[in-house]
């Protein structure tokens, strides 16, 4: 992900250097992709170097992104206050550092993360990558600043398997690191319950980690090794070819930040079937892209549903077509547009300094506006650089972010698209509060000349909206 | 039943069509409220239809980061009189105040999200307001209430230090805080459309200005249990409560 955030900003003319640490054969300085590369130091060290290159260049720095991995940069300390900081969280760690880590470092570790985490970020904007992640980061970690949910960028949906280019017999693919969290045990037992209907079912692990040995050793215990293969880490090429030809794709992660391999197989038309875990819930759509299971448990009885469901030919090419269309609500453009927008928003705010007394909110509301009711002589004013603006058939949809729904009324009001009561047969317009899935897929036309030119407008902004509605 | 004597200043025509029939808008504020809403509302509206009572629930979304507002959604599906709305503003004052302000029915409730007061306690109360009280107070500390779950000891000194706190405002009411209360509607929408405190303090503000304006209060015994997870910090909401008290003074000499 921060190799695609930065080749996607320098391609838009920022002056771009990835910090990251060193990793043997990978040179100490390197130009890749119109940005520049800095390998420093190990695993941890790599925080010094990182704190102490930023202080030597504080004065010609304008922003940072600071990946937070478990533990951040902290580069607030080493920046100017006016220095625009996103702090972007993939998912929180706090119980995960016990698993890794003994007692007392675990311990270091979840105040670092916590409470020094918090006093040290103050109110800087934090971007989550999922509803869920924003969801912990404001109620267990309870941070102050603003928080905005900007989900990775997803491959390109491939082109469209017929249900006949997936293998002949039951194929699941579970692709990730074996690592305790992501619960591969759990994967290999959740398959038991569907072998007596399915007795050639395959099950492939792509990817390897301290867990493989406790695999392989549970696969012989249960006698599946006529049903397993692990196949470690392996080419991309490979691992595309083992996905593309899967039934099903499954995790029994306990906590995501995203589930970018859920993605990823979603963009072969593999839907996915896992846990109902933080970050999954938000990557999966029970029902449309998969399923979920309410606890580890469920698992098992999940999946069997799900081959018996794929076992139909029309039902499986139906299913990929939607994991398609889902993977294409992602692409990386969109996540690298929010981040630059996030950049920019926060470096009006600091501008303000104690100016600003707007306070923080974390609702959004959503107004579905339907073009039709759009009147002549209607021009709809400017809407707020944090407000995303998208059409969709016959409808225009605004996400307003930090609105209630009777701030939302007041925005529309201000827009001059009051809500009038609809007429015999025609649909009204509609605010509600905003869900979780909202923030994932009202994405970014971002302004009114955007949506314009997706009505079709041949000018920019309101002028364009208003031509479309008198030609409706 | 305890009851805190007050002119019947109200007795009319809409009193009388009350007795009659009775609708109820519920206000539910919420925030972070995923891991219990979904059980409230199903023992609300599960409840509301074995009663046959016509009830519409209001979710006042606070600001939540969580996935509340989804549960919500799962109960929808089932019983499509629940509305969800949001408040910006912070404190639950504030979000009970947007959630009232949008009621239409001719009894109007608040109780908290995780439903620490039975829901048998809304048939009672409803009773009572056919009966004709303006103001139904849910109580822990009357006659005839049980604590069925008690609090930690924190909260029993911080309750017994606010009761002694505002007694000034609410004269021999018991319980100010306890998070269910019923209104006759139109009551209920002229005290909040004048209310100011936006914390946890504004119950006492409520109780304040019904007794001030002369509307028949009564309390009502509950059997109350204490639930993991509210979102109430005794230290920091504690503190916040007695402040928003101490104005309280000023606020109600605003003619309201």
């Amino acid at each position: 992900m921060c190799e695609q955030l930065a080749s996607g900003s320098a391609s838009k003319g920022w002056d771009v250097v990835l910090l990251t640490a060193a990793s043997k054969p990978n040179a100490r300085r390197e130009r890749r992709d119109g940005y520049t590369v800095l390998r420093r130091g190990g695993q941890f060290t790599v925080y010094f170097w990182a704190l102490a290159w930023l202080l030597s260049h504080r004065h010609t720095v304008r922003a940072v992104i600071d990946s937070e991995n478990g533990i951040p940069f902290f580069t607030p300390l080493a920046l100017p206050r006016r220095t625009p900081i996103v702090l972007l969280f993939h998912h929180v760690h706090l119980d995960q550092f016990s698993e890794y880590f003994p007692g007392p470092i675990a311990w270091v570790a979840r105040h670092l993360e916590g409470s020094v985490l918090r006093r040290v970020y103050g109110d800087r904007v934090i971007a989550c990558v999922s509803p869920s992640t924003r969801r912990d980061v404001r109620v267990r970690l309870r941070l102050k600043g603003r928080v905005v949910v900007i989900p990775n960028g997803a491959p390109a949906p491939k082109p469209l398997l017929s249900s006949g280019e997936r293998s002949n017999s039951p194929r699941i693919v579970c692709v990730g690191r074996l690592v305790p969290h992501k619960r591969p045990l759990a994967v290999l037992e959740a398959i038991v319950p569907a072998l007596e209907e399915f007795p050639d079912l395959e099950l492939h692990f792509v990817g390897d980690g301290p867990e493989r040995g406790p695999v392989s050793e549970a696969v012989r215990r249960l006698g599946l090794e006529r049903h397993v293969r692990l196949h470690g880490a392996v080419p991309a090429q490979e691992r595309d070819e083992i996905v593309r030809t899967s039934w099903l794709t499954v995790s029994a992660s306990l906590r995501e930040g995203w589930g970018l391999s859920i993605l990823e197989a979603n963009s072969w038309g593999v839907p996915a079937a896992a846990v109902r875990s933080v970050g999954l819930k938000d990557s999966i759509r029970h029902g449309e892209t998969g399923w979920l299971a309410e606890t580890e448990d469920q698992l098992g009885q999940v999946v069997h549903t799900a081959l018996r469901q794929l076992r139909e030919p029309e039902f499986a090419v139906a299913i990929a077509a939607r994991c398609r269309s889902w993977v294409r609500s992602f692409p990386w453009s969109t996540m690298i547009n929010r981040f630059m927008a996030t950049l920019e928003q926060e470096e009006l705010r600091l501008s303000f300094g104690e100016r600003d007394r707007r306070a923080l909110s974390d609702l959004s509301a959503v107004v579905h506006l339907p073009i039709a009711s759009l009147k002549t002589g209607a021009l709809p004013g400017p809407v707020r650089a944090t407000d995303e603006v998208v059409c969709m058939d016959d409808q225009i949809i605004m996400l307003l972010h930090g609105a209630d729904t009777e701030c939302a009324d007041q925005v529309l009001s201000r827009l001059g698209l009051n809500r009038a009561p609809p007429g015999p047969g025609e649909a009204g317009t509609e605010v509600r509060v905003a869900r979780p899935t909202d923030l994932l897929v009202v994405r970014n036309l971002a302004s009114w000349s955007s949506a314009a030119v997706a009505l079709g407008g041949d000018e920019t902004g309101s002028r364009a909206a208003m031509l479309y509605a008198e030609e409706a | 039943m305890p009851i805190v004597t007050m002119p019947l200043a109200h007795e009319n025509n809409a009193l009388r069509e009350r007795q009659k029939q009775c609708q109820l808008d519920l206000v539910i504020p919420a925030l972070n409220e995923e891991a219990r809403i979904e059980s409230t509302l199903a023992a609300i509206c599960g409840w509301s239809e074995k009663a046959a009572l016509d009830i519409r629930v209001i979710v006042v979304d606070n600001g939540s980061a969580d996935a509340t507002t989804e549960r919500v959604d799962y109960v929808q599906a089932s019983y499509r009189r629940i509305e969800v709305v949001s408040c910006r503003t912070r404190g639950k004052g504030a979000a009970v105040r947007a959630g009232v302000l949008r009621t239409t029915a001719d009894c109007v409730g608040y109780c908290d999200a995780d439903l620490s007061t039975p829901v048998e306690a809304i048939g009672q109360g409803l009773e009572l307001i056919r009966q004709g009280w303006d103001l139904v107070l849910g109580s822990r500390y009357c006659k005839g209430a049980q604590l069925a779950v008690e609090q930690p000891w924190l909260r029993q000194v911080g309750s017994w230090a606010f009761r002694r706190a505002v007694q000034s405002y609410v004269g021999s009411v018991a319980d100010t805080q306890c998070g269910f209360k019923l209104f006759s509607g139109e009551v209920a929408r002229s005290l909040f459309r004048t209310v100011a405190l936006t914390g946890f303090a504004f119950d006492v503000e409520i109780v304040a200005r019904g007794l001030k304006q002369g509307y028949r209060v009564v309390e009502m015994p509950v059997t109350w249990s204490d639930r993991a997870g509210s979102t109430f910090r005794p230290v920091k909401d504690g503190l916040s409560s007695f402040r928003e008290v101490a104005t309280l003074r000023r606020t109600m000499a605003v003619p309201s």
